[in-house]
This record gives structure tokens, C-alpha cells and sequence, in this order.
């Protein structure tokens, strides 16, 4: 036991500022649409923090918030029309169930970088074009003239080097 | 299911594109295998880091740079408004030529036009162009590079299609672009991330275009035959429009190929003369030349169209070939007397066994084009199949005064692949120019 212990608010304050792309990751392997996902990670947030009293510093924090998580995710889809899912609920659940939840994200976004370099230039400056906020596939494909499905299928094959790339990375550092 | 087919329902799930089939699909591959959920959670993993590099609101440099500083969730909606202001500044390709209806970027070397004369910068869409001496290359927003050599008519539709109605061109269309479509008058022609060159030409009536594939594949459309695909080595001519449109991998005797196309633009315009060319354009007669159907016409005119190497398309080749069994002759006037004392002339060969240069040759001269007096005799070298840019033999004498010069072919290269009786083969040139000194 720590001589001068932190009260649990500011511990948890600290776990939720340290986890929040941790927290994110978790979300959006769910509920892959970014604006759903921010969504989802705010109302997590807040549910986090009013459930502060129930938080067990000794314990890992991500379990704990990954369950809150993961409730707001099936709150925030019971707000949605059905053929918004893209995952039915029994998926939704072998899905969260097979998440991690204690990998650190900071690792994961050091090794993109480095595997964003290795990329050919093209298909780096198309990647980060889709992920710019407000981007999407079919404005993409309209300004650089290719049809929606061949940039998605291009975008899949950058997506799958950089994973590919990024296990080597974590394997070795 | 195979690995494909699910990488490409995890490629529509992330990127909202699932339709209500697609999603079932995906659902139950999900459901039923172990591999398949891993296979969904090491793509999201990348989806996320992605998105969160772009939320970072930081631009990439190759080197790699420390983690970025993480935003406390609090500011997470201003970061968000911030970056929306980026993002309105922000285009895909860079050297996407601004203006709403441009799509390429011109770069020439030594460019005269017909018409409307672009400068280098962005070019615009849907006008007919004719470049008529030089190169030019096209960097299409799309990344598509495409190399240009005179004479060529052209178009630019768009970011992956233009239109080649007459002349030569390289198209390099690199990953991640799948197509890239020429339109010409035979058909659609469709590059798919590959490399490949097309002599857009004529017999006359009827279009006939060659294709050469250098590298990866393309797809020929033609409006009346079932599409084709073709890998490299394997070069095609597309013969005529409609019901009696035809295919075939040879013209005559000769495989198709044109491996002689320049595939990017050339530092420097191979070949300038040295001093005031005198034939440069005047007319030039001959008894006879070489006449073939689909546009193989190779007259004496192409002796003094200042177009030099191997270039050209059917219909409009750049050399003179003389009939088969022929060395062959021609004579040039100058329309005026001039005091000449050398003569520049650039040989030919088939582009796949390299025979048909011109080897002796007489020179000639005439001011009445009735009497000729002989000016010299000497031989041309053989140009190597390797060569792709053709050399220049001079050829000086004692200065004359002349109006007519005429070239008398002795004997031409021949071809250990052309037996003796091979009825193709003969004499040929590709420019001669005749200076003053």
C-alpha cells in the first residue's frame, strides 16, 4: 500500500486519460463506424466516471471499462434501426468476448507509424486520405476517379500490409 | 467461404459498405469460425490506429515520429471541429491539378501543336489535341502516367480514361488504380495496373491499332468481339470496327510489337540536327515502296518528315521501306540549287530481327533531275536490335551545287531469320538531312 494514497477519483481520472485509445480500439472493433465509435467512447466516459465509486484501483481498469463499454455499445445499437447492425447480437457477444482488452494501444499506433513509412507512397497518401475526418470511400473515389468498390478493395489490401507489417512490429519490440 | 471472399466483406464492413447480404454473409462466417473473428480483429486493429493517427491532426513524414500526445477525452469535440477544418483543406492526390474540369498535368519536350497550343501545367478535359512534333507525358490525378509521341490526336475524359485517335503512347498505371481505359476508334483498350503501349493508326478506311504489353495485363474492348486479355509478349492489332473487326497476333509476316515506344519522356530530343536541315520536309520520289494491307505503307515521304527512329503507327510510319527483293532508291528535291557538302542519314530495321537497313548506297546529285553525277559511295551500320534510339551516319564531300540528291541502295541487312527466298525483305531508311556544310 502506497504511503500517500491517490483518492479514487484522481486514479481514475489518470486510468481513463491513459486508456482512451485503448478504450477506442475496443469500441470501434465493435461498432466499426468512427462516428459511432467517438460516440459510444463519450457515453462510456461518462458512465465510467459516474460509476467511479465502484472502480477497484487493485484491479486492472480496461475489463472494468471494457464492460461499460460494451454496454453503451448495445445501448447505442438499441437507439439504431436494426439494419444499421452490422453484427448480430450472438456475433456482437463471441466479438467482445474475443477483444483484448489489455493491450495497450500506444504500442499499436508507434508501430503504424513505422509501418506507414514502409509504405509506397501512393498507397500511403490514399490510406491516410480515407482516414481524414470526414472522408469517405465514395468522396474519395469520386475525386481520384477510381469506382467505390475498387479504391474499398485497394484500401483492403494497404489495410492488410499495414497489419501484416504491424505483428512484425509488435513481435519484435 | 474463402479468404477472399470474407477480406472482401471485412473490406465493405469497414468502410460502410455492407448491403443486407453481405452483412448475413459476414455474420455467419463470423459465427462459425475462430479464425475468421481474429482475422476481423487484426484489420479493426489497423482501422482504429488509423483513426487515430488522423485524429492526431499531424501529417506523416517518413521518419518515424514519437507517439503522439494523447487528448484527454474532455477535448476530444474540439479536437474534432479543429481537424473538420483541416480536413476542408485537405486533397488525396497533391499533384492533382486544381480547376474543376482537369485531370492531368502536361509536361512537353520540344511539343509543336495544331491548334490549341497547351502549356505545361494542368491540361484541360475533353478537348481534342494534336500534338504534332515532340513528346509530351500526362500525370493523371489518378496517378496514371502516359507518355506521348507525334503525331498524336488525343483527349483526356477524366482521372482514368482518355481518348487516342491517332499516334503512339506508354501508359503506366500504377497501384492502387485497377483500370485505366484508352479509348480508340477500334475500341476500348484497358489497362489493369499494368503497363502497356498503343499505335492508335489507320489503313485508311478503317482503324487498325497495335498493343504491346509490357508488363502485368490488359483487357482489349473491341465494339463487335468478345473482350481479350493480354499479358506481355503477346502483342495484338486490332483490325477494323464493327462485324468484320478481327484480332490477329501477326501483320504479314511479323509478330506484333512495339517495343521501340518511348515509355517516358525523353531528357532530350534524340537526334537534332546540326545546322540548317535542306531536306527537312521537301518532297521525295521514288519509284516504288512497300505496300501491305492494314497500313503497312512505308513511302519516301518519311525520309523528310523530320520524325527519326522507330515511330510511328499504321498508316503513318516515320521510315521509307523499299518493295521486297529491292535495295531500292529515292531522290529528294530541294526545290532550289543549294551548295551541299553533307549528308545525315539515320538507317531503319525491323523491330523484331533487325534486318532491313539500307547497307551500300550511292549518292548522287542533279540540277535537272535527268543527269545525275555519282558524289560518293560508303556503307551504314547495321542498327542493333537493342538500340532504341537510332544513330546518325554523316557523310561530307567536297561542296556541289545541287537541287536534286538521289540515293541509290546497293544492298540491304538481311536476317539469318528470313531465309533467302523469304519474299519480305528488302532495303529501307529512316531520314536522311542534307546541310550545307
Amino acid at each position: 500500500m502506497s504511503e500517500h494514497p491517490e483518492s479514487p477519483d484522481e486514479s481514475l481520472v489518470d486510468q481513463l486519460t491513459r486508456h482512451q485509445s485503448s478504450l477506442f480500439h475496443y469500441i470501434l472493433s465493435l461498432v466499426p463506424d468512427r462516428a459511432s465509435a467517438e460516440d459510444i467512447l463519450q457515453e462510456t466516459n461518462l458512465v465510467v466516471w459516474r460509476k467511479a465509486s465502484e472502480f477497484d484501483p487493485s484491479l486492472p481498469f480496461m475489463p472494468w471499462a471494457c464492460r461499460i463499454a460494451l454496454f453503451q455499445v448495445k445501448a447505442h445499437r438499441r437507439d439504431q434501426a436494426r439494419d444499421r447492425h452490422i453484427f448480430d447480437d450472438d456475433v456482437l457477444d463471441q466479438l467482445a468476448g474475443e477483444a483484448p482488452t489489455s493491450t495497450e494501444a500506444r504500442p499499436i499506433e508507434i508501430g503504424l507509424r513505422e509501418c506507414l513509412s514502409r509504405l509506397p507512397e501512393k498507397q500511403r497518401e490514399l490510406i491516410l486520405a480515407r482516414y481524414q475526418p470526414g472522408a469517405s470511400v465514395d468522396t474519395l473515389a469520386e475525386s481520384s476517379g477510381l469506382t467505390s468498390n475498387a479504391l474499398s478493395q485497394s484500401l483492403f489490401r494497404i489495410r492488410r500490409a499495414l497489419a501484416e507489417c504491424l505483428e512484425r512490429q509488435l513481435r519484435t519490440s | 467461404m474463402s479468404q477472399s471472399s470474407l477480406e472482401s466483406l471485412i473490406a465493405a464492413a469497414l468502410d460502410d459498405r455492407l448491403d443486407a447480404s453481405q452483412r448475413a454473409e459476414l455474420n455467419q462466417h463470423l459465427r462459425t469460425s475462430h479464425e475468421a473473428r481474429l482475422t476481423w480483429h487484426r484489420l479493426a486493429r489497423v482501422h482504429a490506429a488509423l483513426h487515430r493517427f488522423a485524429d492526431s491532426g499531424e501529417t506523416f513524414t517518413p521518419i518515424p515520429l514519437p507517439a503522439p500526445v494523447r487528448k484527454p477525452w474532455k477535448m476530444t469535440l474540439a479536437l474534432a471541429a479543429s481537424i473538420s477544418l483541416l480536413a476542408a483543406a485537405w486533397f488525396y492526390n497533391p499533384k492533382k491539378p486544381t480547376g474543376p474540369n482537369t485531370f492531368a498535368e502536361i509536361t512537353t519536350r520540344h511539343s509543336q501543336w495544331e491548334g490549341m497550343s497547351p502549356k505545361d501545367g494542368p491540361l484541360p478535359s475533353d478537348t481534342p489535341l494534336f500534338l504534332k512534333a515532340g513528346f509530351a507525358s500526362l500525370t493523371f490525378s489518378s496517378g496514371v502516367e502516359v507518355t506521348l509521341e507525334a503525331p498524336c490526336r488525343f483527349t483526356i475524359h477524366g482521372p482514368l480514361s482518355m481518348a487516342v485517335d491517332h499516334g503512339r503512347a506508354a501508359i503506366k498505371v500504377p497501384e492502387p488504380v485497377d483500370q485505366f481505359t484508352v479509348r480508340t476508334p477500334g475500341g476500348d483498350f484497358v489497362d489493369l495496373g499494368t503497363e502497356f503501349g498503343i499505335a492508335v493508326g489507320s489503313d485508311g478506311q478503317a482503324p487498325v491499332i497495335l498493343t504491346d504489353v509490357y508488363e502485368g495485363e490488359i483487357e482489349i474492348r473491341p465494339a463487335s468481339l468478345a473482350t481479350q486479355r493480354l499479358l506481355p509478349g503477346h502483342g495484338r492489332a486490332l483490325l477494323g470496327t464493327g462485324s468484320g473487326a478481327q484480332l490477329v497476333a501477326n501483320l504479314d509476316s511479323d509478330p506484333i510489337s512495339l517495343a521501340d515506344l518511348h515509355r517516358q519522356l525523353p531528357a532530350n530530343l534524340p537526334n537534332s540536327p546540326s545546322g540548317e536541315n535542306l531536306a527537312l520536309g521537301k518532297p521525295v520520289f521514288a519509284p516504288a515502296y512497300l505496300t501491305r494491307p492494314h497500313g503497312s505503307v512505308f513511302p519516301p515521304d518519311n525520309l523528310t518528315d523530320g520524325r527519326t527512329d522507330d515511330s510511328g503507327v499504321p498508316g503513318d510510319w516515320s521510315f521509307w521501306l523499299a518493295p521486297d527483293h529491292e535495295a531500292g532508291s529515292f531522290t529528294i528535291d530541294l526545290l532550289e540549287t543549294h551548295q551541299i557538302s553533307r549528308v545525315d542519314l539515320q538507317n531503319t530495321r525491323n523491330r523484331n530481327i533487325g534486318d532491313r537497313g539500307l547497307k551500300r548506297f550511292r549518292l548522287l546529285i542533279s540540277n535537272d533531275n535527268r543527269t545525275f553525277t555519282p558524289v560518293l559511295e560508303a556503307s551504314l551500320y547495321a542498327i542493333p536490335l537493342e538500340t532504341r534510339s537510332f544513330p546518325f551516319q554523316s557523310f561530307s564531300f567536297p561542296s556541289v551545287t545541287a537541287r536534286y540528291v538521289k540515293i541509290e541502295g546497293i544492298d540491304h541487312y538481311r536476317s539469318p531469320a528470313r531465309p533467302v527466298n523469304d519474299p519480305h525483305q528488302g532495303g529501307g531508311l529512316n531520314e536522311i538531312r542534307i546541310f550545307e556544310k
